[in-house]
């Protein structure tokens, strides 16, 4: 029964395989540039630092070493540029992000520098801005595994209106092979830079998207389009092109999914196992060598590589065997039950190579091991083998007097599996997948709300009290507002000369005096300095004091109604 | 011949099977490299061998092929078989405390998780100590951590709040990178409305959000999280500048240093009041300086390196005048004409009082001052005061 010959590890190995990191699977590095252009002199963006810095963030969290370039001239980008394609090698996965003014001239798509202020030509400002084609020869020739290029800058161009340009960016014709490329909105239309937002709408949804686990490049582009469509009323379509020939994933699946590295070598480990279950060692030895080749890590790796010497042995032994070597075909045949204690068919095989050896002892021997090792139909099996030699051969007679053999123990049955000790790296793993109960949001809402900052006062204004009110206190909570009499005071001088402001909700005073040059203060603050003049209050009794002349001329206590006028004259 | 001798006399001392049809069925499962199908075959053992002495190794296998599938129920109900067999059973223990986080938290629940959590503390030297625990020794700490992390929540769970903060404390000594235990501490921490709190809340939440590689959180969490210290952090200061610089610096540093300040959002408020008045007018905001000092709680020192040294050019509003009809000391506010502040002591009476809210401007050397109501006294020329 071949099927025993298929272990615990092999599970452990296909369970695993989807789990390994996509990075480790590819065989290069995951390097990008991200530049984002802000600060042109002409027609200057809000959002496209902020874009790349939202992108550095996304990919470097996707396990790209990332170069950063901000605002960039001409001689910075090139340099940005030059650095980037130096680090890109064979196997590797490159990927440009740009984010700020492109234009495409004699359709090449150009990344407008923000040094660029004028151009007298087209030629002109071709050699004033930053070619994408060199960037793709490049590519080309740097055998890197895949490349990516994402440009969020179909915006309105800056040039366009003086040099009749089209609009946007051109379809791109010189991209390579395994290159994806990803424009904000389709070729020749413009897309829009989000002014009330921090981000594009193209890269708001990218740089989120990108973030979430088990999508393909081209899963994270169908949904960004779907996103930017929604966010734009359908008036901006994200476009890609791709000639990647296997997938590509941001974030590989957390488990359950595979990459397509991941899926063509577990493939390969499965289909080595599968051959190994029907004895066809070539392909089994060939497939597990192929694994081992690309060097996949972790228990792939391990499984490939600690069944070759099995598989070789039993290869060697089952040749041997057939070519009438049997003495050799039997060392083969025990080297292989030394390496794979439970393959009760190389005890068989290895009996009948014994017998044909004329070597019953060790035929005896091997057909003892199927009686320990072997399922029960196994056993008897050897059994029948047994009682044919018992007559010929005493240690035949002598095994099956000695009655049925214990079977091993669970521990070597399973002796891939560690028992006792947790499988840590899953208890890790899971646990965290497993421990996403906290209702960060709930937690979220139980915060105060940001305290609104009131602006500076302007300099024209006068000083007010609050200037000096130290230490400042935290607002802990937002309170139903309170208006006091200092918030009076300026409410004062903000209606001064307007006449239609009683609400029922506040009263109206007016006070009137002949004198001239009196001051007033009601509760304690002074409010005027010119008679007559009107205040709106809320209802309630105020105490009036005038000062003439440096001295308190006299007190009063009003009552303010709402909704009612109340004039005052103050003789 | 000897070699293969030994192979089979070394397996006579086989530990026993129940019979040797529950021997054929543990091959079946061994043969079997398909969890789902493996589980299959062992739900049959154990439902056929329930009290079979190979129990603990077959749970462990369930354990093993649950694990594979990523079935946290079918682990859980594996290490309580474990559990159940072996009180100290360290694979059961284990995979009980670190999922239980992810589980309802009933009172038997985390009770379940305590225990467990305590236990693996409690054994993890022997453990660690045995031939198969020394070979895994740099996992202790990390074990250690998660039991640590698992009381944590177990105390956060019974509003403990202050033993599930030292409990994550010590989890993130032990394992600094983990960024679940920050979210967690930042998380109790965010709604405390003390403002050393709230900083230390930020500086988890930023650490939880911004620690990338190993210990970092899944792309959601990670998202829920920074969502959750966004907040927090414009709840506090306003809103979000700095905040990029804070979580650089949690990315190095496991817990906030004792200097760690995020200006507060009044704070923020007073400076850009400072700075427009500093820039209006330079006058007042150095008057203003001057009284925010002597209105602190070290007022009266404050004042003692002012007297008798002359006072900087000020601009006052009167507002009273004290000594008659020919004064001798008029009462004016710097900041506002209805707050009483300086009292300007003429060295000769006056021949009368300024208009109310004149403004007048003045030096002097401070002579007297009295806190509590503010009043600092000035003494001047009658002549050198102008506007008068």
């Amino acid at each position: 029964m071949k099927g025993l010959m298929k272990f615990a590890m092999v599970a452990v190995a296909a369970a695993l395989v989807p789990l390994c990191m996509a990075q480790q699977q590819e065989e290069g590095k995951r390097i990008a540039l991200v530049i984002g252009n802000d600060a042109y002199s002409i027609r200057p963006l809000q959002n496209a630092v902020n874009d790349s810095r939202s992108m550095q963030k996304a990919l470097a969290g996707s396990g790209f070493q990332v170069i950063h370039k901000e605002n960039a001239g001409k001689v910075a980008m090139e340099e940005a540029v030059a650095t980037f394609l130096e680090k890109v090698g064979p196997g590797d996965i490159a990927l440009l992000y740009y984010a700020g003014h492109a234009i495409q001239i004699e359709n090449e798509n150009v990344l407008v520098p923000t040094d660029f202020e004028s151009a007298r030509s087209l030629i002109d400002a071709k050699f004033k801005s930053f070619s994408l084609t060199p960037v793709f020869d490049h590519f080309k020739k740097s055998r890197a595994k895949s490349v990516i290029v994402i440009i969020d800058a179909c915006r309105s161009n800056p040039v366009a209106q003086t040099h009749s340009l089209k609009a946007g960016l051109a379809t791109p014709l010189d991209a390579g092979k395994n290159t994806y490329i990803a424009f904000s909105t389709n070729p020749n239309n413009v897309a829009g830079d989000n002014p009330n937002g921090r981000n594009s709408w193209f890269t708001e949804a990218l740089a989120a998207i990108i973030a979430e686990p088990g999508l393909t490049i081209d899963d994270v582009f169908t949904r960004v389009r779907e996103k930017v469509e929604n966010a734009t009323a359908g008036k901006q379509t994200p476009w890609s092109y791709s000639s990647l020939t296997s997938k590509f994933y941001f974030h590989p699946p957390l488990s359950g999914e595979s990459t397509s590295n991941e899926t063509l070598i577990s493939k390969w480990l499965e289909d080595a196992l599968r051959n190994e279950q029907y004895g066809n060692w070539s392909e089994a030895i060939e497939l597990a060598e192929r694994v081992v080749k690309q060097k996949p890590g972790g228990m792939v790796e391990e499984t490939a590589q600690s069944r070759l010497p099995y598989l070789k042995a039993r290869e060697a032994a089952q040749t041997k065997l057939e070519r009438g070597e049997y003495k050799d075909a039997i060392a083969q045949f025990e080297q292989s039950l030394k390496l794979e204690p439970f393959d009760v068919d190389a005890a068989f095989e290895g009996s009948s190579g014994a017998l044909l050896a004329d070597d019953l002892p060790r035929a005896v021997l091997l057909l003892q091991v199927v009686r320990q090792r072997g399922t029960t139909p196994q056993v008897q099996r050897a059994d029948a083998i047994l009682k044919e030699l018992a007559a010929a051969e005493p240690t035949a007679a002598s095994a099956l007097k000695s009655g049925a053999m214990k079977p091993p123990a669970v521990y070597e049955v399973f002796h891939t599996h560690k028992f006792g000790v947790p499988d840590w790296e899953s208890g890790w793993r899971l646990s965290r997948q497993a421990a996403a109960s906290v209702d960060y949001a709930a937690v979220a809402k139980l915060l105060p709300p940001p305290p609104v900052i009131a602006p500076p006062a302007p300099p024209a204004a006068p000083p007010v009290a609050a200037v000096v009110a130290a230490p400042p206190v935290e607002v802990a909570q937002a309170e139903e507002p309170r208006i006091t009499l200092d918030d009076l005071y300026v409410d004062v001088k903000a209606i001064a000369g307007t006449r239609d402001f009683v609400t029922e909700e506040f009263g109206q005073l007016t006070i009137r005096s002949a004198a001239k040059g009196m001051g007033l203060m009601v509760d304690g603050k002074a409010v005027s300095r010119k008679l007559p003049f009107t205040v709106k209050l809320p209802p309630g009794k105020y105490e009036l004091r005038m000062i003439e002349g440096g001295k308190p001329r006299g007190e009063r206590r009003v009552e303010v109604k709402s909704g009612i006028n109340t004039d005052l004259d103050l003789h | 011949m000897m070699r293969l001798a030994l192979l089979v006399t070394g397996l006579l001392s086989a530990q026993e099977w129940t019979d040797r049809a529950e021997y054929d069925l543990a091959l079946s499962v061994r043969a079997q490299p398909a969890p789902q199908a493996r589980m299959v075959l062992l739900d049959q053992w154990k439902q056929r061998y329930p009290g079979s002495p190979m129990r603990i190794a077959r749970a462990e296998l369930t354990l093993g092929a649950a694990q594979m599938l990523g079935d946290t129920t079918r682990i859980l109900d594996a290490s309580r078989d474990l559990v159940a067999a072996d009180a100290n059973s360290f694979p059961g223990l284990y995979w009980i405390a670190a999922l239980a986080p992810g589980q309802t938290a009933s009172t038997k629940q985390l009770a379940e998780a305590e225990n467990a959590a305590r236990k693996l503390m409690k054994g993890a030297d022997a453990f660690f100590a045995t031939p198969a625990g020394k070979a895994h020794a740099v996992q202790k700490k990390q074990v250690l951590a998660m039991a640590h992390r698992t009381l944590g929540w177990v105390e956060w769970r019974r509003n403990s709040v202050d033993a599930a903060l030292v409990e994550l404390q010590t989890s993130l000594e032990l394992n600094p990178r983990n960024a679940e235990a920050s979210a967690w501490t930042g998380t109790i921490l965010a709604p405390n409305p003390d403002r050393a709190k709230k900083t230390q809340a930020i500086w988890h939440l930023a650490r939880a959000s911004f620690l990338d590689g190993d210990g970092s959180l899944p792309a959601q969490q990670r998202r829920d999280v920074r969502s959750l210290l966004e907040t927090a952090y414009t709840s506090h200061h306003g809103a979000l500048d700095g905040l990029e610089e804070v979580g650089a610096k949690t990315r190095e540093v496991v817990m906030p240093p004792e200097t760690f300040q995020i200006e507060s959002a009044t704070e923020v408020g007073q400076r850009k009041a400072d700075e427009a008045l500093a820039q209006a007018n330079p006058q007042l905001f150095e008057w203003v300086k001057i009284r925010r000092r002597l209105a602190g709680a070290n007022g009266e020192a404050e004042y003692r390196k002012l007297e008798g040294s002359p006072l900087l050019t000020l601009k006052g509003y009167v507002i009273r005048c004290d000594g008659g009809a020919k004064p001798n000391e008029v009462v004016v506010g710097v900041q506002d004409s209805s707050i009483e502040e300086i009292v300007l002591k003429l060295d000769s009476r006056a021949a009368k009082c300024p208009d109310i809210g004149l403004a007048l401007e003045f030096e002097g050397l401070p002579v007297a001052f009295v806190k509590e109501p503010f009043r600092m006294t000035v003494g001047v020329e009658v002549k050198a005061v102008r506007g008068w």
